[in-house]
């Protein structure tokens, strides 16, 4: 049905309808596309789950004595700074793919979306030299162990979003896969992308700056 | 085993295979729910059982580790495979037929909440077969003990059953959390024409606020025991105070999430009494719209008073007194509630069948437990008995008298729809009359031993307190023992029972319009909504259609 | 169509509530058996608030119970009556009725809590040992005539499944002795994991988490002897993790402080410890515990 009649349809639905013609009951039958609704329910979800390891790591550092604990250097700011900018900077490239895909571009939202998914890997390629640099452990007390869980909680979510943009990638080569109309998956995939910057930047600012 | 209406429906679920299956029915999925939550219930019952049994006597008969486990593993059974998922259940049969819509809003998901809960069931009591045993932390599962190694043979090991005790509540709260979505999208998305919010069935309500709180808090849960899960097996320090780290913060985040989820498994039953009452009054739900707007108000006030649980754990004075005026105040939307029920009883017409009665105990029996609940808010009172049988008695007068109550009352109302044959009244009220004994017997002598000075999860008691210890265990032996005439009175009637009318209750809301059981999709023409879900009394503007079947 | 009388009979109705408001009254001034002897001043501040509270449940209680069970006989639906009954869907005032008296109500009892536990507080306050926020209930004006009195310490270390005590002068015993009328203050710290400290009789209770100390505060008024109870689960033996607690009149304790002085200190301990059946079972987690039971165990042999 088109949108029109469908957002129609939800004005009638606050008043008491009166007539009820044959259409306008079919419209209601196909209803809205509500899967990006619950989408993003889920990532209310997940962001609970962020807020709740953040606060958890705020009451943890409240109560360390000195954070971080002595004989550990401050993180190098430096490095993941450029590799913050990158993961941020992806979040416009994959807002471009999305307009692309609204006006059917298919070439231009290719370039743009693997583009995005080479970003992330990036990303994640200086998150893991980073792990693999730092003197600290998991294990190396409350200092370490919020470090690791929360940088890796979140490539986590990197690495299913990048997981995502790929199959998305290799879906819009099938033709019509994909139409300004109905395209709930590359959506999807990049609200979480959205999310996934947005997390990132709180944890950047927690761990680095603060 | 279940064999459901055929002929008459051609479209109704033709075989119990359906039940055993992938079914993307909410209807099926819901009937899922019930049967599988109710086998757990059984078995948390059993657990029980095992509990009263050791208490018989003042000393330890059981191995103390065992009972340690058998009390965790009942409430965590009780918490996340019996109350929550079962009102669940309701939820996925009842709310889109009160809505008027086919079906969930998301169906394949829908099946996989269900299909994600007998496998973590199924996990959570096989840690009783683990070498370590099973979890025995209490289901708070507090470090620095939940993290503690310990012993098998000579050796100090992980403690395996607390192990896979986390990962189980993890996996049954991430079922919780895709049903939850289910929800909020199918009663915020799909409602049939001319279902405004406040015509909604107050059921609908509950399970909507419901769904909200889950939602936002399960994932908290979730951190706090993914934390814990790394501390036990990668050796990080998070919740253990001789690597710095803080315990206070674990039970933080663990009530952050399990005082909301008291809501979770009481807001969907005082739905479900709100269905009941009016229909056996013939009367209109008193204060239709306060009942729903305290809904909302318990469910945002609910994330506010979880440091009550901790007024002796070192809890800053200030944070005492924040959450005792937050835990009294929840106590106004809750009086709303139990005033509005009463007076929709007062003056009407009772019919006290078995559901009517379950019901009219519910609001009797939860009465209670808020009441103690208030003393519980007091910091006072509450640095008296907190963590002693007061607790217990009051936890169960409101789980147990409350939501348990409303489950049955539930159950003897929605049978009829959703198998298409009526239980048996008498056999019901045996079942009403001994659970009501039962359970008071039980629960109720519970509060004296807690004032006196009997904490809970002990093995072993003073000796003063014997004689209502074997009271109390007799009390929940019956309470057993009542389980039985039920599980007759289902299983006779789901396959033998007199047929059921599409509305043997002469109901208003919509799930009583269609067969019952309802068709596959619910309704052939999509009905169109012109007045509230309880207008009784009322000169019938719209009698509902296939109101004679 | 009859309409079944709804506004019940204003004398009736007065005499229900007038019936509840004593009854509740009576069982108000009968509520001492729902709580056990009070042997410190604490106790007394608790159980006033418990029995106000106690009152006001019990109105509630009756009335609701009162409405439902007459509403179960009285509006019955007598047989082959299909009619509804009267088409009553709120009433404004009346809400707005019950939602303001719990209101105030409630409110009210936040006040009273708060004002006991400021008088808790003045006797003795429970303060928390937050770890890096110093409660300022400590220095929160003791009254006068407290000031004066230096409250006795007693450090308490909690372990599974033992209390061991520690007075002045290094004495170390297995039971807790307090004197009769003086302040008392015990500083607690926990071994391993989390316990509770719970006397019934003094109304007190406070967890002892490790990494931290706790603090309860109380003054004896009834001698006897009291049972000290864990209240956290602790693991294995919890249930029996219990240490017997005397309120002496002063000169007995002196007597009974002299008389551990004069005692080998692994003899004092191995009175706080459980039955030596448990003991077997039990995983030593820590060095002190490992320490203790280790001295009770050469004691046995």
């Amino acid at each position: 049905m088109q949108s029109s009649t469908s957002s129609n349809d939800s004005v009638l639905d606050a008043n008491i309808a009166q007539a009820a013609s044959a259409s306008s009951v079919h419209a209601h039958e196909h209803g809205p596309d509500l899967r990006m609704f619950g989408f993003s329910l889920f990532l209310v979800s997940e962001g609970m789950l962020f807020v709740g390891l953040f606060v958890a790591y705020f009451a943890f550092r409240a109560s360390a004595p000195a954070w971080p604990p002595a004989g550990t250097p401050e993180l190098e700011k430096f490095m993941p700074s450029v590799f913050t900018a990158i993961l941020v900077a992806s979040s416009g490239v994959i807002y471009l793919a999305d307009r692309a895909l609204l006006k059917g571009d298919m070439g231009k939202f290719r370039l743009f979306w693997g583009l995005t998914t080479l970003m992330g890997l990036i990303f994640l390629g200086g998150q893991a030299y980073e792990w693999a640099n730092l003197t600290f452990t998991l294990k190396s007390g409350l200092y370490g162990g919020t470090f690791y869980v929360l940088t890796g909680f979140h490539g986590m979510h990197v690495i299913i979003g990048i997981i995502l943009q790929i199959i998305m990638l290799i879906r819009s080569f099938k033709a019509g896969r994909y139409t300004p109309e109905s395209h709930y998956g590359p959506a999807a995939t990049s609200v979480y992308w959205h999310f996934v910057d947005v997390v990132w930047v709180a944890l950047f600012g927690m761990l680095y700056i603060l | 085993m279940v064999q459901i209406a055929q002929g008459d429906h051609p479209e109704a679920p033709t075989g119990w295979r359906e039940y055993f299956s992938f079914s993307v029915d909410h209807k099926v999925i819901g009937i899922q729910y019930l049967v599988t939550t109710f086998i757990f219930y059984l078995l948390g019952g059993l657990l029980a059982m095992v509990i009263r049994y050791e208490l018989l006597t003042p000393d330890a008969t059981l191995d103390p580790n065992l009972y340690n486990s058998v009390f965790t593993i009942h409430a965590t059974v009780m918490i996340f495979l019996w109350l929550v998922p079962a009102l669940a259940g309701f939820g996925n049969y009842v709310v889109p037929l009160m809505i008027g819509t086919r079906d969930m809003a998301f169906p394949r998901l829908n099946a996989l909440s269900f299909w994600m809960i007998p496998p973590g069931g199924i996990l959570l009591m096989s840690s009783f077969l683990v070498k370590t045993g099973a979890a025995g932390a209490g289901w708070w599962s507090y470090p620095p003990l939940s993290a503690q190694l310990v012993a098998e043979g000579d050796k100090m090991v992980t403690n395996t059953g607390e192990v896979i005790w986390l990962a189980s509540v993890i996996f049954l709260g991430t079922s919780s959390i895709l049903a939850a979505i289910n929800f909020i999208v199918t009663i915020l998305g799909m409602r049939t024409k001319g279902m405004t919010l406040f015509r909604m069935p107050l059921f609908c309500w509950t399970t909507l606020t419901t769904a909200c709180i889950t939602l936002i808090a399960t994932p908290v849960l979730a951190g706090a025991l993914i934390l814990l899960m790394f501390d036990i097996t990668q050796g990080t320090v998070f919740f253990n105070p001789t690597g710095g780290g803080d315990p206070v913060v674990y039970q933080h985040m663990f009530w952050f999430y399990s005082h909301p989820a008291v809501y979770i498994m009481i807001l969907p039953a005082m739905g479900i009494i709100s269905e009941v009452l009016p229909v056996f009054s013939r009367k209109p739900l008193f204060g239709y719209k306060a009942l729903a707007i305290s809904t909302i108000g318990i469910g945002v006030l609910g994330f506010t008073v979880w440091a009550h649980h901790m007024f002796t754990s070192g809890t800053p004075d200030w944070l005492r007194m924040f959450f005792m005026i937050t835990s009294m105040i929840i106590a106004v939307p809750t009086g709303i509630k139990v005033f509005s029920w009463i007076a929709t009883v007062w003056g009407g017409k009772l019919e006290l069948n078995s559901a009517m009665l379950f019901a009219m105990s519910f609001v009797s029996m939860f009465v209670v437990g808020g009441l103690s609940g208030i003393m519980l808010a007091s910091v006072p009172v509450d640095i008296h008995v907190s963590n002693t049988y007061f607790v217990v008695a009051h936890l169960h007068y409101v789980l147990f008298g409350g939501s348990v109550f409303a489950i049955y009352a539930g159950i003897y109302y929605w049978f009829p729809k959703m198998t298409g044959r009526m239980l048996n009244e008498f056999w019901g009220k045996v079942h009403f009359y001994t659970t009501f004994v039962g359970f008071n017997l039980c629960f109720l002598p519970m509060h004296w031993l807690g004032t006196h000075g009997m904490p809970r999860r002990v093995a072993a008691y003073a000796v003063d307190f014997q004689t209502l210890n074997v009271i109390v265990s007799i009390g929940g032996f019956l309470l057993g023992i009542s389980t039985l005439p039920f599980l007759f009175n289902v299983i006779y009637c789901w396959i033998k029972g007199e047929r059921a009318t599409a509305n043997p209750w002469r109901a208003l809301t919509l799930e009583w319009t269609v067969s019952s059981p309802p068709p596959v999709e619910n309704f052939e023409v999509l009905p169109e909504i012109t007045e509230g879900p309880y207008e009784y009394g009322k000169p019938l503007l719209s009698v509902p259609q296939q109101q004679q079947s | 169509m009859r309409v079944p009388r709804i506004t019940p009979n204003l004398s009736a109705a007065i005499s229900a509530v007038v019936l509840i408001v004593l009854a509740s009254l009576w069982i108000g001034q009968h509520s001492d058996w729902l709580m056990p002897v009070a042997a410190d001043r604490e106790a007394k501040l608790v159980d006033d608030l418990f029995t106000f509270m106690l009152v006001i449940a019990s109105a509630i209680f009756l009335g609701v119970q009162g409405i439902l069970l007459y509403s179960a006989f009285a509006f019955r639906r007598k047989p082959g009556d299909m009619t509804d009954g009267p088409p009553l869907e709120g009433n404004i005032k009346l809400e707005i009725l019950w939602t303001l008296i719990p209101t105030v109500l409630v409110l009210y009892l936040s006040v009273y809590s708060y004002s006991t536990y400021l008088q808790l507080g003045a006797a003795g306050p429970m303060e928390s040992a937050h770890l890096h926020l110093p409660s300022s209930a400590a220095n929160a004006a003791p009254t006068q005539v407290d000031k004066a009195v230096l409250p006795l310490e007693i450090n308490i270390q909690a372990m599974q499944f033992a209390w061991i005590f520690d007075y002045p002068k290094g004495i170390q015993t297995g039971e807790l002795h307090v004197p009769l009328g003086k302040p008392v203050l015990l500083k607690m710290k926990s071994n391993d994991v989390i316990h509770g400290f719970w006397v019934p009789e003094f109304r007190l209770k406070q967890d002892v988490i490790p990494g931290r100390t706790t603090t309860v505060r109380f003054t004896a008024t009834r001698a006897g002897q009291y049972v000290l109870n864990c209240t956290q689960l602790c693991g294995t033996s919890h249930g029996v993790m219990r240490a017997d607690v005397f309120v002496d009149k002063p000169e007995d304790y002196q007597k009974w402080l002299a008389s551990q002085a004069a005692l080998p200190s692994q003899l004092r301990t191995a009175k706080g410890l459980p039955k030596t059946t448990i003991i077997s079972q039990v995983p030593l987690h820590t060095e002190q515990t490992r320490a203790l039971v280790g001295n009770l165990r050469t004691q046995e042999q």
